[in-house]
This record gives structure tokens, sequence and C-alpha cells, in this order.
């Protein structure tokens, strides 16, 4: 993207982020000493596999981090010049929703069943715009139309239970862009839907994103919405960062070796005979217990280009190219 | 609203159905059980011979055979007429409406109050799952569902009629009193009080483990979770989406616990000579009075199929994914 990004004011900026969860096999660090920054209007991409923190970055700056069992045991979130883990609830509340919104990865459950669809686009309005009742269902209606929801008119007054996934899908988002929030955070937004309706709603984001110059963090494990979406890329393993670079960059020359194997997985489709195909590639092992880290990096067990000392001393994050951040100890002599 | 109307003429028309074969089935299965009306009246009124006997059984019909007096109960039960008591010299449609009222009153009032009450003390314990509100509703349930309402009522009476002279032992109105329409209706709803906490103690404990389960999953949903996004505040993220998902189940609980409240109902009124229909079911059974057995059967089947169709439409109201179309 571009590269004058650095001379922008920051949106938000994680800063070594830690979240604690206290499960029955002990504590499990889920977040260790996240750090990013997200500049205005930017699409920033966070990848890895399941439960590798994508979804708990997410909300720890929602501040929905369940608790119990979750913990923000340090780090600080400054959104807007304010550390949002020091907020009061009611402060936090004001932001959630209105200037911070997030869509989930399941539209089939994340609609209240027994509340029109109109009332739960209004409710936010209703609080943080402080809109009048009328006024409200206009701009929900407005809101549909805008998310391309077909006869918005009569939609509002539906219950989510006569949407398909994707108009579900669709009213999440209009749910979460009614106050013209300046972050969404899209957690796996397309999972649950279909390809066709897939690019659809990768189409409208972004679309959404030109109009209102609003910065996305788009978590995915799908390389493909990422190189379509991201300009740049937060690739994490058990809790950590452990590559930060452009898309292009982390699609043409990833350096982590979990990056060059996540990269590596991604099935490229072959229009040739049956003997052309290939078996397709996956990383060996599997992703360590959170609650059994050991002092060194969690990938190694798993890696093929291990060094000693990658068992013993965690790596620390390499400065390798213009924003091309490696936390490895490869790249050290660099 | 038209399909609403012809969902309800549709549930009516199969209610109906449901009532004629309760008819038919009380009738046959009451004349199945041991014992013989006829002697017992002539016990009551003195003699015993073999010819009082059978007059008894010709003047009351009960000498034909099985199926004649099974067309001519239903022949009058179409026209309203349940048939005659034997025991109380009245007509039993007559009767079974005289003993009604106190027992709507008991199971309404009972009813409610479990309701509310449950409800109230589940949302409240399911806050705190490990509180102590919570265990105490554990083992206040247990109690309340294993204790049987013939005990409870009775521990009542001794807690506070006797020791705590609070409230009067039993009856439903003192006739003593001369106070006036208000004064007696305040009569009543002070007599009502330990009958009725003894009937809705045993739906009371159920229905708040019920609240306490069934807010806790709905917490737990994904809805609850966009809702926290959008910033409301707790309270409304937990009044406005949260209780009204979870009363879902409750509401089919109550409508189908209401055949047990009506059997519930029987025990609380012998303990505490409440003059209702348990009472009345009570006695005609000592006295074999077919016909008010009957009819006190035919009227609570009614009953329970009334209150199932009230839920049915209540539920239908609550939840917004039930078609009024589908059954």
């Amino acid at each position: 993207m571009i590269d004058s990004r650095q001379h922008e004011s920051t949106l938000l900026e994680v800063n070594n982020l830690n979240v604690d969860f206290n499960t029955r096999e002990g504590i499990a660090r889920v977040l260790n000493g996240v750090s990013f920054s997200l500049q205005p209007g930017e699409v920033l991409g966070i990848v890895g596999e399941s439960g590798c923190g994508k979804s708990m970055t997410a909300l720890s700056i929602m501040g929905l981090v369940p608790n119990p069992p979750g913990k923000v045991v340090g780090g600080k979130i400054i959104y807007d010049g304010e550390n949002l883990l020091e907020c009061t609830p009611e402060r936090m509340r004001k932001i959630r929703g209105n200037h911070i919104s997030m869509i989930f990865q399941e539209p089939m459950t994340a609609l209240n069943p027994v509340i029109r669809i109109g009332d739960q686009i209004t409710e936010s309005l209703l609080l943080h715009q402080k809109l009048s009742h009328d006024d409200a269902i206009d701009k929900a209606t407005e809101l549909l139309r805008e998310v391309h929801v077909p006869l918005p008119e009569k939609r509002i007054h539906e219950f989510p239970h006569q949407l398909s996934g994707g108009m579900r899908q669709r009213v999440m988002i209009a749910i979460a862009l009614a106050c013209e929030p300046s972050i969404l955070i899209a957690d796996e937004p397309t999972t649950a839907l279909d390809v066709t309706v897939q690019a659809q709603v990768f189409d409208l984001l972004l679309e959404l994103r030109q109009e209102r110059k609003m910065a996305i963090i788009l978590i995915t494990h799908d390389m493909g919405a990422i190189a379509e979406m991201a300009g740049r890329v937060l690739v994490m393993y058990a809790g950590r960062v452990i590559e930060t670079a452009t898309v292009d960059d982390i699609l043409q020359k990833p350096e982590h070796p979990y990056t060059q194997g996540l990269i590596s997985c991604v099935p490229i489709l072959h229009m040739g005979s049956d003997t052309e195909r290939k078996s397709l590639n996956e990383i060996p092992g599997i992703v360590p217990s959170l609650t059994s880290l050991g002092h060194g990096c969690a990938f190694e067990p798993r890696c093929q280009s291990r060094l000693p000392r990658c068992a013993i001393d965690m790596p620390i994050t390499f400065d390798t190219d213009t924003d091309h951040k490696t936390a490895c100890w490869l790249f050290e002599q660099r | 609203m038209v399909s609403v109307l012809k969902i309800l003429g549709e549930r009516i028309a199969f209610a109906l159905a449901v009532i004629f074969s309760v008819l038919i089935l009380n009738f046959i299965l009451i004349r199945l059980a041991p014992g013989d009306p006829a002697s017992v009246i002539a016990g009551e009124s003195g003699g015993i011979t073999q010819e009082i006997i059978d007059a008894i059984r010709k003047e009351y019909g009960l000498d034909l055979p099985m199926h004649e007096q099974l067309g001519i109960y239903l022949g009058n039960a179409i026209k309203g007429d349940l048939g005659y008591s034997y025991y109380f010299n009245t007509p039993v449609v007559e009767l079974v409406i005289s003993y009604m009222w106190p027992t709507i009153l008991l199971i309404v009032v009972a009813t409610v109050m479990a309701l509310i009450l449950g409800t109230v003390f589940g949302v409240i314990a399911s806050r705190k799952p490990d509180g102590w509100l919570s265990n105490f509703l554990t083992v206040f349930s247990l109690i309340g569902y294993s204790a049987p309402p013939f005990w409870t009522g009775m521990l009542l009476i001794i807690c506070f009629a006797f020791i705590l002279p609070w409230f009067p032992v039993s009856g439903y109105s003192d006739v003593t009193l001369d106070v006036g329409p208000l004064g007696h209706a305040l009569d009543i709803l002070h007599h009502l009080i330990l009958p009725s906490i003894t009937l809705a103690l045993i739906y009371l404990a159920q229905y708040s483990r019920l609240a306490r389960a069934s807010m806790l999953e709905v917490m737990g949903s994904d809805y609850i979770r966009t809702a926290r996004a959008k910033g409301l505040s707790e309270s409304v993220v937990f009044f406005k989406h949260g209780l009204r998902n979870a009363v879902l189940p409750i509401i089919t609980i109550t409508g189908l616990h209401f055949g047990n409240i009506l059997s519930g109902a029987v025990l609380v009124e012998a303990v505490f000579n409440w003059p209702g229909l348990g009472t009345l079911a009570f006695d005609s059974l000592l006295r074999r009075d077919y016909s008010t057995i009957l009819g006190l059967l035919f009227f609570s089947a009614v009953m329970t199929i009334v209150a199932n169709l009230m839920t049915d439409l209540c539920y239908r109201i609550a939840d917004p994914r039930i078609k009024i179309k589908k059954r």
C-alpha cells in the first residue's frame, strides 16, 4: 500500500498486549506481547490457525474478553490518545459500537432471534447518536440499502430467521456501520458463507471502506481473502505476532518458516489432468498447548529450519526490510 | 389475523375431539373400578336389602347395559347435562361450577407466584452461577420438588397458623365476619396465602432452576456478544436481549405443568379444607359418586386443554420463529 503511512496519525496502537485464560490445565497465555498499529483507512489482515489469538486480539480491543476465564494482564491499547484498557466500563460502552465496531463469524446466530431486524439496527443509533425513533428507522432503512439488502423497507420489519445467511451478515454489517465507526473489526466475516456470497461481502466491505474512509481489521485464515482485501498483514502463532509485512511481501517473500508453510499450504487449482494433481501441503505437527509453552519459540517443534537456540530463547522481532518485521532467530545476522 | 383465527379454529376443533374422547374413556374407566354406587347410596340411607339396591339401580339407570348408559350419558353431555349427583342431590354441572372458583383462584395465584418468583430467583442466580443464592436454589429446588405438598402444607400450618398465628388454619373465608364485599375479598386472600404458597413451592423451585439454566445458556450465545459489541448497557443486554429469549422454555413448561398443578391442588385443598374441586373429588371418590367424578374429570380435561391452548398462543406471541401456518 502507501508508504507515507508513518507520517499519518496512528488510529489505533496495540502495545505489548498480554491476555491470560484460566483453564483446568493451568493459566494459558493466549496473547503474548501482541503489538501493532492501525492507520486511518487501512485494511489490516490478521492471519493464523485456529486458536492463535486472532479473535482474542479483536475482543481485547472491544473490551469483550470473557472474564472469567479471560483477563487482560498487561499492555496498552491506545485509541485516539486514550488507553482503552484503563477506560471505565461506561466510557468503553460509548466507544464500542460507536467508534469501533465488530462483525462476527457466525451470522446465523449473531442476531437476536426474537427481535426485529429494524430494532436491532436502530438500537445503537438510539443509544449513541440520540436519534429520534423515526429518524433511526429511516437511517436503518438507508443502511440496509447501502449494504445491498433488497426491499429494505420490508426487511426492517422481519425477523432474522426470515433472512438467508448472506443477508444476515449484511444486516450485521449494517449494525456495525450504523454509527459510522472509524474502525471495523471483521472476525472471519465470510467463513460461514457460500463462496459467491463471500466475494460479495468482501466487495461490499471494500466499497464501504472507500466511501467512509474507515479502517478495517480483517481476521481470517483465508489467504485468498487477505490477498484481495488487506494492505498489511499480521501473522500470528500461539498468541504472538511472528511476522508483519505488506500483503505483497507476505505472499511473495514470506520470511518466518511458519508463514512460508502457511503460504505453501494454500491449494492451487490445477486445470490439467488427474496425474498432474499433487497432494496438499501441510505443516507437520500441531499447535502446542498454550498452558505448556516453553521459553523458546512456540513454532520450534514444527520448524524445518530450527536453530539450537530456538528451543531456549524466545526470538525477538527483527526489522528485515522496510515495513517487514519477523520474530525468528534466522534473521538475527541481517 | 385471519391465519391466527384459522389456527385457533383448528385448535378448538381438535380440543373438542379430545374432550369427547376423554368423556368416553372416563366413563368406561370409572365403571371398571371396583365398588357399586347403589350399595353406597343404600348404605347411606339405612338398611341394605337386595330390593332397595335393585330399586336404586333402576331409578338411576344403573341396571341398563353399559353401552346404553354411555349413549344416554353422551347424549346428555352434548346438551350440557353431566348427570345428577346421588350424594349431593344437585346437578353435576351446578355442583362443579360452585366448587370451581376457589380452585381456579388457588391455581392461578399459585402459578403466577411460582412463575414470577421462580423466574426472578433464577435470573438473579444466573448472574452468579457459583454464588450462594445459586447453591441455595439448588438445595431449595430439591426440597421443594421432593417434599409432598400435604407435608409442606401441614408444616406451614404449624409454623404460621399455630406457632405464629398470622394466618387462618384452614377454610376459604370466615363466615362469622360481617365486613362487606371488600372485607370479604381480603378475608379470602388471607385464607389463600398458605395454600397457594404450599402449591407454588413445588413449581417455584422448578421454575427457578429452569430460569437459571436457560438464562445461563442464553447469556453465552452469539447474539448477546453482538448486543454487547453495540455498546448497550449490561441491563439492556440482560433484560432485553437475554430474558426475552430465556423465558421461552419457561412458558412451555408452565403449560405442561398445568395438569400436574391441578392434581397437586387436590392434595392442598384436602389439607387446608379449601372448598374447591379437590375437596369435591375427594368426597365423591369415597362415595362412588360416578356422575360427579366424571364431571370433575371432564372438567379438569377441559381446563388442561384450555391451558395448553393458551400456552400455545403465548408462545406464538413470544417467539416469532414459530410460524402461524405450521403446527
